[in-house]
């Protein structure tokens, strides 16, 4: 697997749309936890303030987000968001196989059609553990820009963040494997996952509630939910259940690339 | 034991047939040409032994064995257009398939070199004219020295001096003992370099055999007959006594010269001696030998699949 690993590098450090969504994810994720860290200051603070009349309460982590008990989670939930950049990523680089006929070739020169696929999911696995590396020196950037102690206490929160990449990434595989069109893909893996399945989530969870926890992305969503807001999510089932779920919809995912390519015509 | 063995091979895309019972054998050391006009499933059945295409029933053996990943590591392969990342140069390109193959990325300046674009080895292949995407992926397939090598229309995109450079390749190939799989639709490549034909006419095997065979060989769509042609200074005496001999079919004239259609036993030892029996000198005497163009629109009946 390391070799093919290897293989899968060769192909893309010289691909241009891997370079610059890795700079703007590496980018994001500095922009992210700041502007969330500044907005966040800033309107907690006055409100506490209006709340105290006390102006001088400006600046205050009011539900200590930023504190050693939820720093990982808040960094966590806050870097999610920017997940649907590696995800462009993976949906990029498989449909430019599928453009070019490279993963025909992969296929005469002597891969299995089942080593193909599993070296994109070995890809994603990569991808994943780099995301929840990010993590930790996000984490640890933030320690010093709040003056809290490194700690890794609550770091539990990686593994679900590393979990809640490969599903996002295993679903941007599969809209990459069903549309061959990397446009298409594209804007439906953004279209579904900031529209669609919000207002699914809202509508199910209204009348058939938690259903809406265990659709595609949101099941691996429910596993970092916003610190602190537990009134936001109300019936969201046991981290254990949401975990379980996730971990079947990767099954999932799995199952139907891993079959779609292995007996499909190439 | 012949390197592939094909058994009743059938694709179907929905109600197209694409290929229909289509069997035959590669005996090793041979080229073997695949003939067939634009879409008659060349390609497909390619694309099937490669293992990038599912045939809808039927088998194949790789040198008696079925096919596996580990075979097609040892195979050279050229299907349908150079599949290469565009973004990356012929030498990275090279890099990727030694890595798939498992061969030395030492072998890449050899086959470079075959290909003549060791000067352009940096390259990114989206610069590369047809012709040089063309010679890359040859010199991929040439990776690690394959005793079997498939090309599926190897001189697309080349130009004359390119396309007699691969006539000279495969024929050097086929002399160091390799096995050459190629299909082409062009009748003039296939019979100045192969040994052995296959005709396919809309997924149905119509006729194989080595290319002699083919050419010799009757089909139930043609007569079996061969045509010799000949002149004398009076033509209209010649056309008289060359009607009265036996084992003439038909004749014809055709730009002053007399054109016999006649059974195959009919020499033209025999037409002129006839002919110097009655009278007649002859001036010309042509035996008309059969190309695979003539043979091929005799047995494909001249209509494209498209």
């Amino acid at each position: 697997m390391l070799h093919n690993l290897k293989i899968e590098w060769l192909k893309i450090k010289n691909y241009r749309v891997f370079q610059v969504f890795s700079i703007l994810y590496l980018l994001g994720i500095i922009g992210i936890i700041f502007i969330f860290y500044k907005v966040y200051i800033n309107l907690m603070g006055n409100l506490q303030g209006s709340f105290t009349g006390n102006k001088s309460q400006q600046g205050t982590d009011f539900f200590s987000l930023f504190g050693p008990e939820n720093i990982w989670k808040t960094v966590c939930f806050s870097t999610s968001f920017l997940l649907y950049l590696p995800g462009m990523i993976i949906i990029s680089l498989f449909i430019n196989e599928v453009n070019f006929k490279t993963h025909r070739q992969n296929i005469i020169d002597g891969w299995k059609r089942e080593t193909f696929i599993l070296s994109k999911i070995s890809l994603i696995i990569c991808f994943a553990v780099v995301i929840a590396l990010m993590n930790v020196i996000a984490v640890f950037i933030m320690c010093q820009v709040t003056n809290t102690s490194f700690s890794l206490e609550g770091s539990w929160v990686l593994v679900l963040s590393f979990l809640q990449s490969v599903t996002y990434l295993l679903f941007a595989l599969t809209l990459a494997t069903l549309f061959r069109k990397s446009g298409v893909a594209i804007i439906i893996f953004f279209i579904y996952g900031l529209i669609i399945e919000s207002i699914l989530v809202y509508l199910l969870n209204r009348w058939t509630s938690p259903a809406g926890y265990f659709l595609p992305l949101q099941v691996a969503d429910s596993l970092i939910p916003f610190p602190r807001g537990k009134n936001l999510y109300p019936d969201l089932p046991g981290e254990m259940v949401m975990i379980i779920g996730t971990l079947v919809m990767c099954g999932f995912y799995l199952f139907f690339t891993v079959r779609k390519y292995k007996y499909d015509d190439l | 034991m012949s390197v592939l063995k094909v058994e009743n091979l059938v694709k179907n895309y929905g109600a197209i047939k694409a290929l229909q019972q289509v069997s035959f054998e590669v005996p090793k050391g041979a080229i073997f040409g695949i003939l067939g006009p634009n879409g008659s499933g060349k390609t497909t059945l390619l694309g099937i032994v490669m293992d990038v295409l599912k045939a809808t029933s039927g088998s194949f053996l790789w040198n008696g064995e079925p096919g596996s990943n580990t075979q097609r590591k040892n195979i050279g392969t050229l299907l349908e257009t150079p599949n290469f990342y565009h973004y990356l140069s012929g030498q990275k390109n090279l890099e990727i398939a030694a890595e798939i193959k498992g061969r030395s990325r030492q072998d890449i300046p050899r086959v470079l070199e075959i290909a003549n674009l060791t000067q352009r080895k940096d390259s990114k292949f989206s610069s590369y004219s047809l012709g040089m995407k063309q010679r890359l992926a040859i010199a991929s397939a040439l990776l690690g020295n394959p005793d079997i090598l498939v090309f599926d229309e190897p001189t697309n995109g080349l130009d004359p001096a390119g396309i007699a450079e691969i006539r000279t390749l495969m024929k050097k190939l086929y002399a160091e003992g390799k096995t050459i799989i190629m299909a082409s639709h062009i009748l003039d490549e296939v019979e100045k370099v192969c040994t052995h034909v296959a005709i396919i006419q809309k997924g149905v095997l119509k006729t194989v055999g080595t290319v002699s065979d083919v050419l010799n060989t009757n089909h139930s769509n043609a007569t079996e007959s061969t045509e010799i042609e000949i002149g004398a200074v009076d033509n209209s005496k010649l056309l008289q006594v060359a009607g009265t001999i036996v084992g003439v079919i038909s004749l014809k004239e055709e730009s002053g010269k007399i054109i016999l259609n006649c059974e195959n036993d009919l020499s033209p030892e025999k037409v002129n001696k006839f002919c110097i029996d009655n009278g007649v000198i002859l001036n010309h005497l042509n035996l008309k030998k059969k190309t695979l163009e003539s043979r091929f629109l005799e047995i494909t009946g001249n209509t494209s699949d498209r």
